[in-house]
């Protein structure tokens, strides 16, 4: 007698048992795992919706380069950075009308509107053509030594020597934009 | 019922979770975590413990998901491996050295529990009640009453014999039934309650 109760008591706390409420993970342990995952490489990404993060990162990144272009009223056409290496010389490049004719102020706005296209562009890929990365390094070195010049003068720097660092700067930044899109734009092509 | 009981994943979301897709095994994870976390929870009882153990139940779905041949439904399987994950927790140095796990009936009143709801004063309600249980305890009530394991099949998850399983069972529902008794009021109060006032009891 005391058996079949107790038996069915415990049938009772079984099933009590099994009524019990379940529990919802703890928010971002998803995140977590994943992350985890994703470094000791057990899972991938989707393709395809890397590629169209990547094109719809590219398309923002280009609406941005073609207003700041738009802005500065510089070429966006014309031989492609990419394929010819950016012609540097020890006269530095030849000035477009336009930036012939700007002012100090107005050098220094479209520098700074290129810098931030500069750093709006996607990351250098790992692997490029050694003329390519000639290129920049010589862009970039380049840029350098301009600030150097105009934060470091040796002497007092006119407002024409001043003019023409500033036009340079311009000009080598502009390039230097062109090419990261360029190379960006075959990369995910 | 076993959270994991009436889980089904589509075959299409299986395949590209084998291939290593982020999104597939996404789907998975919204579909088993809850079961997995809950069971966790019941077998290691601290909630941080919990969580690495759903965490490591995941991660070892996502290496092995290659080699799961579809012989049990992909629920049973993710289960199995969680049950493992635990067992391998509660077995760790950490929890044997705090007397947690793996050493036989040291926690086990001679009663059935009456004075730990004595020493509480409390009635317990069922949830305390079974994670006031020793470790083993409650892994074999709970992998027994809920998960529908057979006293062999714990037995070898626990590395231990059958008929350790049965008393283990035993000595937790007398355990269970002492502790929801216990304390004020009638005797059997807190077990009606328990076990009749919930949803559908």
């Amino acid at each position: 007698m005391y058996e079949e109760k107790s038996t069915q008591t415990d049938r009772d706390l079984a099933e009590a048992l099994r009524r019990l409420p379940q529990h919802e993970p703890p928010r971002g342990a998803w995140r977590e795992t994943r992350r985890r995952a994703e470094r000791e490489g057990l899972v991938r990404r989707p393709r395809r919706r890397r590629v169209r993060r990547d094109l719809e990162w590219l398309a923002a990144g280009a609406v941005a380069a073609t207003v700041v272009f738009a802005l500065l009223d510089l070429p966006l056409s014309g031989t492609s950075p990419a394929e010819e290496p950016v012609p540097v010389d020890e006269t530095g490049f030849a000035a477009t009308p336009a930036e012939n004719d700007a002012s100090l102020g107005s050098l220094m706005a479209r520098s700074r509107l290129l810098e931030e296209a500069l750093r709006a562009a996607p990351e250098t890929p790992r692997v490029m053509r050694a003329s390519t990365a000639s290129t920049i390094a010589t862009l970039e070195d380049r840029i350098a030594m301009i600030d150097q010049q105009l934060s470091f003068p040796e002497r007092p720097l006119s407002e024409a020597e001043a003019r023409a660092l500033w036009r340079e700067r311009v000009q080598l930044m502009n390039s230097l934009v062109q090419l990261r899109y360029a190379q960006a734009r075959r990369v995910v092509l | 019922m076993s959270g994991f009981a009436g889980i089904s994943v589509d075959e299409a979301v299986i395949r590209r979770a084998r291939r290593g897709d982020a999104g597939a095994h996404e789907s998975l994870y919204r579909a088993l975590a809850p079961a997995v976390y809950t069971l966790a929870l019941r077998l290691v009882k601290a909630p941080a413990a919990a969580e690495d153990m759903l965490q490591e139940t995941f991660i070892e779905v996502m290496r092995s998901l290659p080699r799961y041949r579809g012989d049990a439904s992909l629920a049973t399987w993710v289960r199995r491996i969680a049950v493992s994950k635990c067992l391998m927790h509660l077995r760790s140095a950490w929890n044997r050295r705090a007397g947690e796990f793996g050493d036989g009936d040291s926690h086990e009143p001679v009663d059935g529990g009456a004075p730990v709801a004595d020493s509480v004063g409390l009635r317990m309600d069922l949830e305390a009640a079974l994670a006031s249980l020793p470790a083993e305890s409650r892994v074999v009530v709970w992998l027994h009453d809920v998960e529908g394991y057979t006293h062999r099949e714990i037995g070898m998850a626990m590395q231990k014999t059958e008929s350790y399983s049965k008393s283990q069972l035993s000595r937790a529902h007398r355990r269970l039934r002492g502790l929801l008794d216990g304390g004020a009021g009638e005797p059997g109060d807190a077990m009606s309650r328990a076990t009749g006032a919930l949803p559908g009891g």
